[in-house]
């Protein structure tokens, strides 16, 4: 009689995803958004196979959602209120209820990420605190602060994906940290053009200080020799951490795992752009898309 | 003509009587070109009255100078570009934050997006949201009335804030002006219409290589 019952749910909850699954709205509205605000990760994402890449999905697309609600919202409270429904959110996903799920495409495809692999709650839970402990900061004030919260918020993200691809060793989970470190503090560096309309100054105070630039500075955009110090030293904290990734990834074999260390490749096209235009961070060249991104990837692949 | 244009000169001299000493005293700084005491005289000069500057004033607004000149503006105002547009066939530009006539979206698959959480409700500084919420047959929860007070509304845009999944939002229309008060109360199926209509506006085109935060 019991296992009757369970039958029946289980049916009625395969029948329900059925029902979203298709009309093929959840996984493409996730793949949507991804492409529109996330565009380097979305092609990585892509290139992932069967189950990591439906989990990537769900895991990106909640960063995504998530990630894009300070720039969103004028009040605090009302930021806050918007991580709190995503943190319900993810405490529904493990409910096992399908009922219980908000009817978001994202989570909706949290939910099946989340009853086929075995993810872990406190990484999900990572990204949504991360948000709201910084919601109302407009700057960090130490180099290590930046990284312990790209550390929360971008290598969370990866261990999910290794997770999701049934991955679970230290050695890869390490240069996923340093991977996630890299990438996040990179995409500080970028968005520094845009930090008027973010409210929000990349560069952590400590740097600030110790080459003498004001963050009014940077919110009017003038180039300097002090400001470039400052990208300078950052941008090679970035790149140590890409560079230990990399000798950490020589450790794991060829592929299926390896892909999910393609957005290596973005980040280090990036690190040498920087470069070219001498830590210059206003320079237009940078906000281009490079034309060798695709068949990089692509290639990436299958190299060693 | 004569007798006219004296009196007005006599009046303008009992007007310097009334007025008292105080002109006299500017008009005789004014007279002075080198500043005294680190003042200079600033306003206009007076005008002087004397017969014959009187007669070269008249003569000069009566004659052609000032009507050649006048005509002269009309003929440029006709080469330059207007500076007003065919309002109701043309439109001005519009701010893409600009915060007009509520919409509710949908998804592409057609579902509506909104969810009742009624955040929106919760936040609206003027009371204006009003939201009933019941669960679908399939256990979805949604909204059964979602009802806007357009004359309550005082557009600051909190509930596209705070709602998590983008389904309230306020959009570029701002020509929605009715002939009752009652057509000013949204219902949900209103709301939704907006949605409909308004959608490839309100689905904004942006595209990022990476997340800012």
């Amino acid at each position: 009689m019991n296992n009757f019952k369970v039958f029946k749910l289980r049916a009625t909850i395969f029948k329900t995803i059925l029902r979203y699954k298709s009309t093929q709205s959840s996984a493409e509205y996730c793949l949507d958004s991804i492409k529109k605000y996330d565009y380097e990760n979305f092609l990585c994402t892509l290139l992932l196979q069967n189950l990591a890449r439906s989990v990537a999905l769900a895991v990106r697309g909640l960063n995504v959602e998530i990630s894009r609600v300070t720039e969103q919202v004028s009040q605090v409270n009302t930021g806050l209120m918007r991580l709190k429904f995503w943190e319900e959110a993810i405490d529904k996903c493990y409910l096992k209820d399908f009922k219980q799920v908000p009817k978001h495409p994202v989570a909706i495809e949290l939910f099946k990420a989340i009853s086929r692999t075995n993810l872990s709650k406190r990484y999900l839970k990572n990204l949504v605190v991360a948000r709201q402990n910084t919601i109302d900061s407009k700057h960090f004030r130490l180099i290590d602060d930046l990284e312990k919260y790209v550390e929360q918020t971008v290598s969370s993200t990866y261990y999910l994906i290794l997770e999701g691809s049934n991955v679970r060793n230290l050695d890869i989970d390490h240069a996923a940290s340093h991977l996630g470190k890299a990438q996040g503090i990179v995409q500080h560096l970028r968005s520094i053009p845009y930090s008027r309309k973010l409210n929000f100054i990349q560069i952590p105070e400590e740097v600030l200080v110790k080459n003498r630039v004001s963050q009014e500075e940077i919110l009017r955009g003038t180039v300097s020799k002090a400001l470039t110090d400052c990208v300078y030293e950052i941008a090679s904290r970035a790149h140590q951490h890409l560079q230990k990734s990399k000798q950490l990834q020589m450790k794991i074999p060829r592929g299926e795992t390896k892909r999910v260390f393609l957005p290596a490749i973005p980040v280090e096209i990036y690190l040498d752009k920087l470069q070219q235009v001498e830590y210059n961070v206003f320079d237009p060249e940078l906000q281009r898309r490079s034309w060798t991104l695709l068949p990089k990837l692509y290639f990436g692949i299958w190299k060693k | 003509m004569s007798s006219s244009l004296t009196k007005i000169f006599t009046l303008s001299r009992t007007g310097v009587r009334y007025v008292g000493p105080s002109i006299n005293v500017l008009s005789q700084r004014s007279g002075s070109s080198n500043p005294k005491d680190g003042y200079i005289y600033v306003n206009d000069k007076q005008i002087s009255m004397d017969w014959k500057d009187i007669t070269d004033r008249a003569a000069h607004s009566m004659f052609v100078t000032e009507l050649i000149r006048g005509f002269g503006v009309t003929l440029a105002h006709i080469f330059k570009e207007p500076a007003t547009i065919n309002y109701p066939f043309e439109k001005g530009p519009l701010s893409p934050r600009f915060r007009g006539e509520h919409a509710l979206r949908r998804y592409p698959s057609g579902e509506e997006r909104c969810i009742a959480c009624k955040l929106c409700e919760a936040i609206c500084p003027a009371q204006a949201i009003t939201i009933e919420a019941e669960e679908r047959a399939d256990g979805s929860r949604r909204t059964t009335r979602y009802d806007i007070d357009m004359t309550k509304c005082i557009y600051c845009g909190f509930c596209q804030e705070a709602c998590p999944v983008d389904a309230i939002v306020e959009g570029p229309n701002f020509e929605f002006s009715t002939e009752t008060h009652e057509e000013l109360l949204y219902n949900k199926e209103k709301l939704l219409n907006n949605g409909d209509k308004w959608e490839s506006e309100i689905a904004s085109n942006i595209h990022a290589d990476h997340l800012y935060r």
